[in-house]
């Protein structure tokens, strides 16, 4: 039904009323955000590029082709979008302020927070294909022959490139709370 | 009987709830004997809960501020724009122009000119080009088609934005 109204709504877009735009950003940013996130694993940077997508999406609106959902062709773009900043930018910074970007449970709730630092020092450590599959199934939101279109890959392969990228995050997990433990 | 290896793998699908009950039921019971392969399992169900719950948060002004960015975009989106319109145009114009001038559907070609021999020349026999074809026909196809064009292009630039916009207005969004 979403899918439908999105289609709607890219109609009217396309018929002058550029304003519904904004109907779409407000639905789609949250999940565009945590995406961008997930692979650059830094707050401003994620917000700029989800930002850029939606405008690369707007401007290439007429151009989409309605094969796909309109959500799962922004996705497309939000990653590699992500990707190339994440390229431009090798340097990478620790997101010191994750706490107040990340909303995982009550601002209070330290445990959670630190978990989730852990969790993104994890992502960090992982390649640019393995952070995107674990952020793409996670969003849960797509099918995993959505996801092999966004990656570009076969739709067999997500499984295992997935089930391969979180084998490697829980141990990178691990290595990090040896070496957190060794700090104390 | 086969031996049944837990691995991560399997771990994961049963974690994604994507295993068979009969599959399932033989996890649980490998896990209930060994005790390494259930703290994995606990390990591995707290990561994707972990991931589960990952969940961002872009700023308050995002909406806007991606809006603000996009406006020197705005007005460049319309698929059927001023070009098509002015396409569509040259076509009706070309269509009304060559009915005028040729009333009696024919074009006259003379193509005298190009072939008439000069003294340099060594003489050839003469040939009439145009026998053998009708150039009443070929005149009027020629119009057809551009009143097909024309009829395509009407279709594109006007009436389909045009009934796909009321359908979106009667569907609401």
């Amino acid at each position: 039904m979403d899918h439908i109204n999105d289609d709607i709504i890219v109609d009217r877009i396309l018929g002058g009323e550029e304003e519904l735009y904004k109907i779409l950003i407000d639905k789609y940013k949250r999940f565009a955000f945590t995406l961008a996130y997930n692979i650059l694993n830094n707050s401003e940077e994620a917000e700029e590029a989800a930002q850029d997508s939606f405008i690369k999406a707007f401007r290439a609106l007429a151009k989409f082709n309605r094969q796909a959902k309109f959500s799962t062709w922004l996705y497309r773009i939000v990653s590699n979008t992500a990707i190339t900043y994440g390229r431009r930018n090798k340097v990478k910074k620790e997101d010191i302020e994750l706490a107040k970007n990340i909303s995982t449970a009550p601002a209070q709730n330290l445990e959670k927070q630190d978990q989730q630092r852990f969790l993104h020092q994890g992502l960090s450590r992982l390649g640019e294909q393995d952070r995107l599959v674990i952020s793409l199934f996670y969003l849960k939101e797509l099918s995993l022959e959505e996801i092999a279109g966004i990656m570009d890959i076969k739709a067999s392969l997500v499984k295992v490139k997935l089930h391969r990228a979180r084998k490697r995050l829980a141990n990178q997990m691990q290595l990090l709370l040896r070496e957190e433990a060794l700090n104390l | 009987m086969e031996k049944f290896e837990v691995t991560d793998e399997i771990l994961f699908d049963y974690i994604d709830g994507t295993l068979s009950p009969g599959q399932k039921e033989r996890v649980d019971g490998v896990c209930e004997k060994d005790e390494k392969l259930r703290k994995r399992l606990a390990e591995l169900q707290k990561l994707d809960l972990m991931l589960s719950q990952t969940t961002g948060t872009p700023s308050p002004t995002f909406t806007d501020t991606a809006w603000r960015r996009l406006q020197p975009a705005a007005g460049r989106t319309s698929k059927y724009g001023f070009n098509s319109l002015f396409l569509l145009l040259g076509v009706v114009i070309t269509v009304i122009i060559g009915s005028l001038y040729i009333p009696d559907g024919v074009v006259e070609m003379d193509l005298a000119w190009v072939f008439e021999p000069t003294e340099n020349y060594i003489k050839t026999p003469e040939i009439d080009l145009t026998q053998g074809i009708d150039l009443k026909v070929l005149t009027q196809g020629m119009l057809f088609s551009l009143v097909i064009l024309a009829l395509l292009f009407l279709d594109k630039a006007l009436l389909r934005p045009y009934f796909k916009k009321r359908r979106a207005m009667i569907s609401g969004l």
